[in-house]
């Protein structure tokens, strides 16, 4: 078993410093935290290294992430891939789209950094 | 009216009158009038003469009636009687004849004294009746007559009577001597009999030896020679017997012989016979002999003298031959008698036929009499009627009755029958006049009202605004005013006067170009007028040469005219153009701000989107910068300079700000985005069972930290068992600590208090404050967006400004109302009121509908199918009590299943959806969430509608329809092994089949969905559309998807459907799809 990995999907580099910063502290436990800056790379690459863990933004160029998280679930069946939509969009009909896409689950920015450390350590069962 | 009225009057009251008039013949007025005699006078002088006349008619009539009755009198007391004495005395003549051969027969002498006593006193009251008659009768010669016929008969009976005793006699002598002959027949019989019997025997006992073989021969000769001198000795003795046998039989013929000559034949031979014994009886022996002289000597007696048989025989032919004498001189009397009897019943009724004659002429003539009289009373009274009556009454009254018909007919000037005298008839004359009179000034006064009248509706029409005009039943102008000739442009009736049919004023107005006509031909116009005039409807406008507008109303009325009024609208017209001009203004500018409130919208969410992405790079690296700060950089700086150390404290004090005005901020957008959320109808509002009381609790919660900061006490004052809101709770939640922290904010000292309170049907909150209170002026506004009370200028606004009108907002969202109640110095209160919930915990619970796409829809059922269980379950159990948590936990971790918990039912649903469970335990009464809402929302998640579940609650559900939604439901406390088997019979089912309603008016569509839901493990019910739902049967289905949107229909239409209206619904949205 290789190290937990997470992988950070955002086209703002602001924001993926944010949360690289914020899940600083897992990497020093040994965590591994990967970035892509749209959801085609973000695709691609959850494919590829298989994250434990997805912070997956939503409105991004070229693909965006209700569509990434529909094609993580239904179209790879990485059911065991836990899927974080991050993002300013905070309305139910948002929330409810991204149950639709089987996402596993749902935060509204502006995020609380706290809160979002503490769900990646429940995730991770660190 | 007036026509209708005589024709009444003169169908009614004066018929009787006619009738009685019309037999009587007309007769010249009054010829016998007798003056200062009354009609009553008349009448009875009339009455007495007629009923003398039936007086003189009844004194006949009795007069007749008495000379019939003494005729039949006559008849009664003088010839009746004496015919029926005549009948009586013929009577007992004639039983007395009949008596005679009575007495003939007789056969004893009683007999004969009672006959004989009888006919005496029948004689005898015979001839006395005859005496009394002979004194009194005048018919007394025919009873002269009489009496020797009669003395006659009595004498013949007499003597008939004296035959009959001596026939008597001579019987008794006869019977006499007959028994004697009978009394020696029998004595000489004895005497010869032994030996005769002697003689059989001996000839029986030979007889037999002969036969039989016991003598010899000699022997039979021997006996044979003495049985022959036996009967030797024997014959002379037979011999005699014979002869006195013959003897007896000659006697005994004697009595019974018919005349003289046939006993002188029988006696002769007796006598020598008799001689001839006697000289052979030594033949017997002596006892014999003797014995038989003793006979012979009686027999003797009969045969001779005077007691002999013979000579009584010859006695009673004499006396036979007396009676038959006297019989005949008998019947010759009789006969006498008879004739002479018959001569008085013969006289008797020729006296009763003469009597009936007389009668019958006395009746004739009283007849005839009577006849008479009642003829001529009967003439006498025609005579008076005529004459009298009739002539000076009836014809008078029916003069008087022609008049009254007349006027009754309206012809007030109809002559009236001259007065002539002083009776009751000249006075209803009189009375007539008086009437008539007072009619015609009657009609004279109406007809001057009549004229007022009509000149007050000419004034009346003259004075209408509008042109009037009124067309009689043919169409022919009869009445307008002014106003409509100069609508028409003819004030002066050059070109309209009264009397014009429509057709022609149509062809006149169109003919000089007053009126615009459209049509293709005046012709055409004429008559689509006169169509349009004989069946008017809604008022019609017509264009006018000078190009003005007329409208004009036309209404049948009854009777068959037409009343139309013309209006001027051009002015109306001009105006309608105008008010549509700006109608469509208005429309352009409606289009242009919805379209404006829509890219404000647009905008709004954008810019939000732009303005988040940042306040999370500002907030988040605060955030860091504050968590270094406090756990790195601070334990760093050991410097113990001065100015570093202000600055550390500075640089934590700053970034504690620009995390604050982050936050704010970032409420501020929120807030902003839900009010355009709310205005545009783009909020989503959950609706459920709220309890008041959580509201308060957590919002309470919520706001704890600002009353701390600020050092204001909070008060509660909320009354347990708060009922519940049917409604959005985090809302509520929301709108609660809006007003918590508003009041809060313009508090400085005191207090806020909390006060709840439970009104009929309505639960209300407030919220008081101590703080600066509100100007009666600015209350108004404080509920409107982007304001807030007081001068802005100088006073730096606090808040977004936003809380109190989203508030607002969300109570007028749940059907209640907010409101204040403010003095500026003296602190506000904030009231809401809610509705209470009515509708207990029941199916409503479960009623809720979801939008969803198709695909959504079947991607999630696809997503069920490859989801079966193997291996252990995972059941989920959600409660709010820890403790029932943890015992459900041993439980069925010991029955080796895989637990996983949550403790709301929003928790519930996302940890259902990410972990898809094999079966849910689930609380009814939580207070995150309630359970039958979770149970809905699972319901309408395809990936978890199948997924079995077990309710559990303290209260029982009333309603049937829920609990058969539901897979199980247990009540608390739980009996563990129930909930066992119920949880290890549902885990072997495996998915709950729900039956699922699936109506979509495309039938791909239909049969799409339907596979997917049949492959997922449920039932489909397709149906092309709402009317077309299945019939429903004992097992309603569990949930429905319809399509709605243009392809289908509304939601409100489904939840009308039968069956639907509690019913979890997913909606199919065509619409949703598109955008």
């Amino acid at each position: 078993m290789s190290a937990p990995t997470i992988l950070i999907v955002d086209d703002e580099a602001h924001i993926r410093t944010l949360i690289e910063q914020t899940l600083e502290d897992l990497e020093d436990e040994g965590v591994q935290l990967l970035s892509a800056a749209d959801g085609a790379a973000g695709l691609a690459m959850i494919e590829e290294a298989r994250p434990d863990l997805v912070f997956l933004d939503v409105m991004m160029p070229k693909l965006n992430g209700f569509d990434v998280c529909d094609a993580v679930k239904h179209r790879l069946s990485l059911t065991e891939t836990h899927v974080v939509l991050l993002t300013a969009k905070g309305q139910e009909v948002d929330r409810q789209r991204g149950r639709d896409v089987g996402a596993d689950a749902y935060m509204t920015k502006p995020f609380d950094p706290d809160a979002l450390l503490a769900h990646a350590r429940e995730v991770l069962g660190l | 009216m007036c026509g209708t009225r005589t024709r009444s009057v003169r169908s009614t009251e004066p018929a009787p009158m006619v009738a009685a008039a019309e037999p009587a013949p007309k007769a010249p007025p009054a010829g016998l009038t007798l003056n200062g005699m009354g009609v009553r006078g008349r009448l009875v002088l009339a009455f007495m003469g007629i009923s003398g006349f039936a007086v003189i008619a009844a004194v006949a009539g009795i007069f007749s009636l008495k000379q019939m009755g003494d005729a039949l009198d006559q008849v009664t007391h003088r010839s009746v009687p004496e015919a029926l004495v005549w009948l009586e005395i013929s009577g007992r003549a004639g039983r007395i004849v009949r008596a005679a051969p009575t007495l003939m027969i007789v056969g004893s002498e009683g007999e004969r004294q009672s006959v004989a006593a009888a006919i005496s006193a029948e004689i005898a009251e015979l001839d006395r009746r005859m005496r009394e008659e002979v004194a009194v009768s005048e018919t007394a010669p025919i009873l002269n007559r009489l009496g020797p016929a009669v003395a006659a008969i009595s004498a013949n009976l007499v003597a008939l009577d004296a035959l009959v005793q001596e026939r008597l006699v001579l019987e008794g002598r006869m019977a006499d001597a007959t028994r004697r002959l009978s009394t020696a027949n029998n004595a000489v019989g004895r005497l010869f009999v032994p030996t005769i019997r002697q003689l059989d025997s001996q000839v029986i006992q030979w007889r037999r030896l002969e036969e039989g073989d016991e003598l010899g021969e000699a022997e039979l000769s021997g006996r044979a020679a003495a049985l022959a001198r036996e009967i030797a000795t024997l014959a002379p003795q037979q011999q005699l017997a014979q002869q006195l046998a013959e003897l007896h039989e000659a006697l005994a013929k004697v009595p019974t012989a018919a005349s003289r000559a046939e006993i002188d034949v029988l006696t002769i031979p007796v006598h020598q016979r008799l001689t001839d014994v006697s000289r052979r009886t030594e033949v017997l022996p002596a006892v014999i002999q003797q014995r038989l002289d003793r006979q012979l000597a009686i027999y003797a007696e009969l045969a001779r003298g005077e007691d002999s048989l013979a000579a009584i025989r010859l006695e009673e032919l004499r006396v036979l031959a007396g009676a038959e004498d006297l019989l005949a001189e008998n019947a010759s009397a009789v006969g006498a008698l008879e004739t002479e009897v018959e001569a008085l019943v013969e006289a008797a009724y020729a006296g009763i036929l003469q009597s009936r004659a007389e009668a019958d002429g006395t009746a004739s003539f009283s007849a005839i009499l009577m006849m008479s009289v009642v003829f001529l009373s009967l003439a006498s009274s025609v005579l008076i009627i005529w004459l009298y009556v009739n002539r000076s009454l009836l014809a008078r009254l029916t003069e008087l009755s022609d008049s009254m018909l007349a006027i009754a007919g309206g012809n007030l000037r109809a002559p009236l029958p001259e007065a002539s005298g002083d009776d009751e008839i000249t006075r209803m004359a009189e009375a007539l006049t008086v009437f008539r009179d007072t009619a015609v000034e009657v009609e004279e006064q109406n007809l001057r009202e009549i004229a007022r009248a009509r000149q007050r509706l000419i004034d009346a029409i003259e004075s209408i605004s509008e042109g009037f005009a009124f067309f009689d039943a043919d169409d022919r102008l009869e009445l307008c005013n002014t106003r409509y000739r100069e609508l028409v442009s003819d004030p002066k009736g050059n070109l309209i006067h009264i009397g014009m049919s429509l057709a022609e004023i149509a062809k006149a107005t169109a003919a000089t170009g007053v009126v615009t006509t459209g049509d293709a031909s005046i012709d055409a116009y004429v008559n689509r007028r006169i169509d349009e005039h004989r069946a008017p409807g809604a008022p019609t406008l017509r264009r006018m040469g000078d190009g003005r507008w007329l409208q004009i109303s036309e209404r049948r009325i009854e009777g068959g005219g037409t009343v139309a009024l013309y209006s001027d609208v051009t002015d109306i017209k001009r105006r309608e153009a105008e008010l549509a001009d700006l109608v469509d203004q208005l429309g352009r500018a409606r289009e242009e701000a919805e379209r404006a409130n829509e890219a404000k919208s647009a905008f709004l969410a954008n810019v939000s989107h732009e303005l988040r992405t940042p306040l999370t790079s500002i907030l988040g690296f605060a955030r860091i910068i504050q968590g270094r700060m406090t756990d790195r950089i601070i334990p760093a700086v050991s410097s113990t300079e001065p100015r570093v150390r202000r600055a550390v404290e500075q640089v934590t004090q700053n970034l504690a700000i620009i995390l604050a005005e982050g936050q704010r901020l970032t409420a501020l957008i929120n807030n902003v985005l839900d009010l355009e959320k709310i205005a545009s109808g783009g909020m989503e509002w959950e609706s459920a069972q709220v309890s008041i009381a959580e509201v308060i609790e957590r919002s309470s919660a919520a706001t704890a930290a600002l009353f701390a900061e600020k050092g204001l006490n909070f008060v509660l004052q909320v009354p347990p068992d708060l009922p519940s809101v049917r409604g959005d709770r985090d809302k509520l939640v929301q709108t609660m600590i809006n007003l918590l922290a508003n009041a809060v904010k313009f508090t400085e000292r005191g207090s806020v208090t909390c006060r709840a309170s439970v009104g009929e049907d309505e639960v209300m909150v407030s919220v008081i404050d101590t703080g600066v209170g509100i100007a009666s002026e600015d209350q108004a506004k404080v509920f409107e967006k982007f304001r807030q009370v007081g001068d802005t200028l100088t006073e730096k606004p606090m808040g977004t400004g936003l809380g109190l009108a989203i508030a607002k907002e969300i109570i007028d969202h749940h059907g209640g109302r907010l409101w204040l109640e403010s003095a500026l110095g003296r602190g506000s209160t904030f009231s809401f009121a809610l509705p209470v919930a009515l509708r207990p915990l029941g199916a409503a619970a479960m009623t809720r509908a979801r939008k969803l796409s198709r695909e959504a829809l079947l991607a999630a059922l696809a997503h069920v199918d490859g989801r079966r269980r193997k291996g252990p379950a995972t059941i989920l159990i959600v409660d709010d009590d820890a403790s029932i948590r943890q015992l459900l936990r041993q439980d069925l971790e010991a029955a080796g299943h895989r637990v996983i918990e949550a403790t709301d039912g929003q928790r519930a649903t996302e940890l259902a959806n990410a972990r898809m469970p094999n079966l849910i335990v689930l609380d009814v009464l939580m207070p995150g969430g309630d359970g039958l809402e979770a149970a809905a929302r699972l319901r309408l998640e395809p990936r978890t509608m199948g997924i079995p579940i077990v309710m559990l609650s303290v209260v029982a559900p009333q309603d049937q329809a829920l609990r058969g939604r539901l897979d199980r439901w247990r009540s608390k406390p739980i009996d563990k092994d129930e909930l066992l088997t119920d949880i290890a019979a549902l885990l072997e089912a495996g998915v709950s089949r729900r039956r699922v309603l699936v109506v979509d008016p495309d039938p791909d569509t239909r049969a799409e969905l339907a596979d997917a839901l049949e492959a997922a493990g449920h039932e489909a019910r397709p149906a092309s559309g709402l009317a077309d739902l299945p019939a429903s049967d004992a097992c309603p289905p569990d949930l429905a998807i319809v399509t709605t949107g243009p392809a289908g229909t509304g939601v409100d239409a489904v939840r009308a459907a039968p069956g639907l209206a509690d019913l979890p619904l997913i909606v199919l949205d065509h619409t949703s799809e598109d955008a």
